[in-house]
């Protein structure tokens, strides 16, 4: 039997560690959590769960794959296919989340259950929706005590989605430099004050930072000289739930025409035969899995997961990915996964020992990396040399289609309008010779119309 | 409390500062409700001669189709 590969981020839970074994991925359930493991699964509530939607599924597996001693029981999860983070989710999918989590909570109470941590990093979108994926994180209620995982919710949760909906929706990135969420009193500072008066954000975010300096500063109390009644809990919930709820964003309207309502540099007629050539190049590669660079509401992700692929959609413009979002979510459409992503600082490895959470890099490489017009925009917005930008393609994907726009293109003459060309190197040439280092051209195809090109490249390795 | 988290101290007190609050919101939308359902009873009884009509109860925490927002069209 293959050696046992702990997945690095699972370490903090003595319950249980999740692990790889001859590329498929188990959960092992330690001895020392067997009472309320069992208890949770004849209990039923497992089941109700999975049935609801709100847990990932998973098969039970022999005892002998367990990677160390002292295993009770190991599990098979149905693996998501793509591991997303939520400081690269969009407002809709963190509240999507924060929503699911807390339904996890009240399905379980109706059980006598309790979620023992809220983490938004024990969520995963599986079919286009948000679940939970640790089986692990219920346990029977211990009467009389509040609930264990109550500032972790507020942290990872409750904080982002305010500043992201009162204040910006760009401050969900600070969820990529506070690893166990935004720490209360600094979002408490960084509301607006009219957010500030909301009910819910006063009594969770405001008083409860509050509390929490207090506590820090005072002596430490006695625990059981007052009790927290299964009212008091049900409230709770309820209070956090309508406080979610009340919190809404809408993109600006410039974001739901997107680049392609709106579209200058295509006509009706050559952006058709542009998704007719991505269809064809595509049909050629036959990727399962697609990341599509630089995908603005995702217009192009569709038709490569209408392939049958499974299509990671990236743009950095959180208002483009929550319209993708929500127009997925409308369709039906769960082959696509959007995030948002900076492809000029693409997420890196973080948390402990650099390895609790990958970057983007680590989750590939991809069947295919599709880059519709971002090459221009990588080689000039962010001056990063033709060279370097395609072995960085080569390492994301085994395939790549790349468009071309040379700089004759009216939108790389926009661009250049107030700044010096220093990119001498810029030409269809230099860009041929900058990929041809990890990949073969297979086929190279105008696209009638305007006089951008699309690359098929198949990586040499 | 035995947690593998740590909860914080101040999240814990903090929550048996306002549990009661948080407890009494809970009876009182209990009581809201069956107040409501009562009168939509006898409203239901007296319109069922006249035709049906839709339910008048609110239903703001009813849990919400996971994974879903709302969706704008267009």
């Amino acid at each position: 039997m293959s050696e046992a590969r702990p997945v690095p981020g699972s370490f903090r839970d003595p319950a249980g560690f999740v692990f790889e074994r001859e590329g498929i991925l188990y959960r092992q359930v330690d001895a020392s959590f067997a009472d309320r493991f069992d208890r949770f699964r004849s209990s039923g509530l497992e089941a109700a769960l999975v049935e609801e939607g709100l847990l990932v599924p998973h098969q039970d597996a022999d005892l002998t794959l367990a990677a160390s001693p002292g295993a009770h029981a190991v599990l098979r999860p149905e693996r998501v296919p793509f591991v997303s983070y939520p400081y690269e989710w969009c407002f809709g999918q963190l509240r999507d989340a924060a929503l699911v989590t807390l339904s996890a909570q009240r399905l379980a109470m109706s059980r006598g259950f309790n979620l023992r941590d809220a983490t938004a990093y024990n969520v995963q979108f599986l079919r286009g929706r948000p679940m939970l994926i640790d089986t692990l994180s219920f346990e029977p209620i211990r009467q009389g005590e509040p609930w264990v995982a109550y500032g972790q919710f507020c942290r990872h949760f409750l904080a982002p989605l305010a500043l992201m909906a009162t204040r910006d929706p760009r401050l969900g990135m600070l969820l990529r430099s506070h690893l166990d969420g935004i720490p209360l009193d600094l979002a408490a500072a960084l509301l607006p004050r009219r957010a500030r008066l909301r009910p819910g954000l006063m009594l969770h975010l405001s008083a409860h930072s509050r509390s929490g300096r207090k506590a820090a500063g005072g002596p430490a109390r006695g625990r059981g000289d007052r009790d927290f009644s299964e009212r008091a809990f049900l409230g709770l919930v309820d209070s956090l739930e309508s406080t979610v709820r009340g919190l809404e964003w809408e993109p600006p309207d410039s974001e739901w025409s997107g680049y392609y309502g709106d579209c200058r540099t295509y006509s009706a007629d050559s952006l058709r035969r542009k998704e007719g050539l991505v269809r064809e190049l595509l049909a050629e590669a036959r990727p399962s899995m697609v990341w599509d660079l630089g995908a603005n509401t995702g217009r192009f992700s569709r038709i490569a997961a209408d392939g049958g692929a499974f299509t990671v959609s990236l743009d950095s413009e959180p208002g483009l990915v929550e319209v993708s979002y929500r127009e997925l979510s409308r369709d039906g459409e769960s082959g696509v996964l959007p995030l948002v992503m900076d492809l000029a600082d693409p997420s890196p490895r973080l948390g402990w020992a650099h390895r609790e959470r990958m970057s983007l890099a680590d989750r590939g490489p991809a069947d295919l990396v599709m880059a519709l017009a971002l090459v221009h925009h990588l080689a000039m917005g962010n001056n990063v040399p033709l060279p370097a930008l395609g072995r960085w393609l080569g390492e994301l994907g085994r395939w790549a289609l790349i468009e071309f726009v040379p700089k004759s293109d009216p939108q790389v003459q926009e661009m250049l309008a107030l700044r010096e060309d220093v990119f001498g190197g810029y030409t269809e040439e230099g860009f041929r010779s900058a990929v041809e280092s990890s990949f073969e051209i297979v086929r190279r195809e105008l696209i009638e119309g305007s006089d951008r090109s699309l690359y098929l490249l198949r990586g040499r390795t | 409390m035995i947690a593998y988290i740590d909860p914080g101290s101040g999240s814990y007190f903090f929550q048996l500062v306002v549990g009661g609050l948080l407890g009494a919101a809970v009876a009182v939308k209990l009581l809201w409700r069956r107040i409501w359902a009562f009168l939509s009873g006898r409203r239901s009884r007296t319109r069922d001669a006249e035709g049906p009509e839709s339910d008048p109860i609110p239903r703001s925490n009813d849990p919400a189709p996971a994974g879903r927002t709302a969706h704008r069209e267009g």
